[in-house]
């Protein structure tokens, strides 16, 4: 994969005049086309829900064409992740405000925890569930799915898209150090877990 | 057992990321190449009419915003951004939001460097 000088600098008038050639049309096209699965499934995971997913992604692509569409090819790999995990963190910091109205009228004790630093996704339902041949691939993919979305984004950055510290952070909108910080607890807790279901 | 390594865990995940991308169902595979389809013909720089009144009151009441917590921190309680710096990075994501707050939040940026060298 090559991603990645990322330019942080814009210029909105420039964008404004540009308009996609036929060329630039189709090296879109195959650019969305080799991210696509792998987003839906990155923001699937995130969200727990194939509707969510889908909805972040097509907005997603949507973004990245209507203003990064006129830039070098090289720089669309990390403005697309950029924008993907940006949705993902806008999706739980409105599922967080959700929960606290949600909590408030039921009048249950709000944790007040950051959910970036402590949700847990739906979608990491008991692996017992699955079928024997994909114990394997569902044990890790629950114990991904569990992890905070800070460290879930840093590893599957790292691990599913090749990304290396600097590049992540910049995907990510943090510090590198941070990201190490990440990357290194998810190591962690995935080793953790994935040892508690070895030991079952 | 022994605790898997960093390097047992990324080629599992990448194995899973595999095995998950080609199993993805027909009609999930379909409506992303049909959302794909739509962002295609989207056109850089093309704004929906009616977003671009509600992105100018946003970016203004953000402008707002930022120009008041810049006024009300003294520089030790906000440590501000060179204009080089990693926040800078942070910009296409506003730019990304609503363009026309770029040139403004340049403004404030130059603001509060001026604020901070001073």
């Amino acid at each position: 994969m090559a991603h990645l000088e990322l330019s942080t600098r814009t210029s909105p008038a420039g964008l404004a005049t540009r308009r996609l050639t036929l060329d630039s049309k189709q090296a879109l096209d195959r650019f969305l086309a080799d991210v696509e699965r792998r987003a839906f499934l990155m923001a699937r995971m995130a969200t727990g829900s194939a509707e969510e997913a889908m909805d972040i992604v097509q907005d997603s692509m949507l973004q990245l064409v209507r203003h990064y569409g006129g830039r070098d090819e090289s720089e669309w790999a990390p403005l697309f992740h950029r924008i993907l995990q940006r949705r993902i963190y806008d999706w739980y910091r409105r599922t967080r405000v959700r929960n606290r109205w949600r909590h408030w009228f039921r009048r249950d004790d709000d944790a007040g925890d950051d959910p970036l630093e402590q949700q847990v996704d739906p979608a990491a339902a008991d692996p017992a569930d699955a079928l024997a041949a994909e114990r394997t691939f569902a044990d890790l993919e629950a114990a991904i799915a569990a992890l905070p979305l800070r460290q879930q984004q840093a590893f599957l950055l790292r691990a599913w898209e090749g990304l290396d510290t600097e590049q992540t952070a910049r995907a990510m909108g943090c510090s590198e150090g941070s990201v190490k910080t990440h990357y290194s607890r998810a190591l962690q807790a995935l080793r953790e877990r994935l040892k508690d279901y070895d030991e079952r | 057992m022994s605790e898997p390594t960093e390097k047992d865990l990324r080629e599992a995940a990448v194995r899973l990321l595999r095995e998950r991308e080609r199993n993805l169902d027909e009609l999930t595979v379909a409506r992303l190449r049909a959302a794909r389809r739509r962002a295609l013909e989207a056109q850089p720089g093309r704004r929906r009419p009616g977003l671009a009144a509600a992105g100018g009151l946003v970016a203004a009441g953000l402008a707002f915003g930022l120009a008041g917590v810049v006024w009300l921190q003294t520089p030790s309680e906000l440590p501000l951004p060179t204009p080089v710096d990693a926040s800078g990075a942070d910009l296409d994501l506003l730019v990304s939001e609503s363009p026309d707050f770029y040139s403004d939040l340049e403004f404030y940026r130059w603001l509060a460097s001026q604020t901070d060298a001073g």
